[in-house]
C-alpha cells in the first residue's frame, strides 16, 4: 500500500494524471501544495476516485488557496499526514 | 513607458505570485501604465476566501486588493483559463475584466514591455 504525495497543479503539468496509471485500490493519494487545485478539476477527480477511495488533501494548503472542501476528499492536518505516512508501506513523492 | 505583467503561476506553491506583485508595485512608482494579466493557473490568485494563516505566508489576495491604492487598475483575466478551472467571475475577489485569449494577445501589443511570472 503506497501513499502517493502530489504537489503540482493538474492544470500546470501532467504529474497528477501520470500518477493514475500506477494507482491501485489499496493506495492512497494526498494532495499537497498546488496539487490541491485538483479540487477544481472535475475530470481529474473523477479519474482519481475511479482508482482509489483514499484521497486526502492537506487542510492548510486548501484553506490558503480558498478552495472548497469536497466530501470525497478528506482534509488532513499535518499531524494526520504524519500518521498517514506511518500507516502506509511507503511514501512516493510523485 | 507601458508594462504588461502576466501572472501564470498559482499562488503559494512558488513565490512567483508574490514576486510579481512586488514588481507591479515597484513599477507603478515609475510609470502609470502597468497592466496585469491573469492567465492559466494565475487565475487562482484571484480566488476569494484565501486563509493563509496556517502556511505562514503573505495572503496574496490581501496584497492584490491593495493594487488600486497604487493606481494599478487595468486588470484582466483569461476567460478560457477560468472555464478550464471551473471558476466563475463571481468567485473572484478583484474587479477584473474577463477577456478571451485573442483579445489578451491584442492588448499585449499595446505595451512596450511584457514580463511573465
Amino acid at each position: 500500500m503506497n501513499l502517493y504525495k502530489l504537489k503540482s497543479s493538474p492544470f500546470a503539468d501532467s504529474t497528477v494524471t501520470s500518477c493514475l496509471a500506477m494507482l491501485t485500490a489499496e493506495d492512497a493519494v494526498v494532495l499537497t501544495q498546488d496539487a490541491t487545485y485538483a479540487l477544481q478539476d472535475k475530470q481529474c477527480l473523477t479519474l482519481l476516485s475511479s482508482k482509489t477511495n483514499h484521497i486526502f488533501v492537506i487542510q492548510a494548503d486548501r484553506l490558503a488557496r480558498g478552495l472548497i472542501a469536497l466530501e470525497a476528499i478528506k482534509d488532513v492536518t499535518y499531524e494526520e499526514m504524519v500518521e498517514l505516512c506511518v500507516t502506509y508501506d511507503r511514501v512516493i513523492s510523485w | 513607458m507601458s508594462i504588461a505583467i502576466i501572472n501564470k503561476s498559482a499562488p503559494y506553491g512558488t513565490s512567483n505570485a508574490l514576486e510579481s506583485l512586488d514588481l507591479v508595485l515597484a513599477a507603478s512608482n515609475y510609470t502609470q501604465n502597468v497592466s496585469l494579466f491573469f492567465i492559466g493557473d494565475g487565475v487562482f490568485q484571484l480566488l476569494s476566501h484565501q486563509d493563509s494563516s496556517q502556511l505562514d505566508s503573505k495572503n496574496i489576495n490581501k496584497t492584490l486588493n491593495a493594487l488600486h491604492f497604487y493606481d494599478v487598475e487595468d486588470l484582466y483575466v483569461c476567460t478560457d483559463s477560468l472555464k478550464q478551472r471551473n471558476l466563475s467571475l463571481e468567485q473572484l475577489s478583484l474587479g477584473v475584466t474577463a477577456l478571451p485569449p485573442t483579445e489578451i494577445a491584442a492588448l499585449l501589443t499595446q505595451h512596450q514591455h511584457v514580463l511573465s511570472f
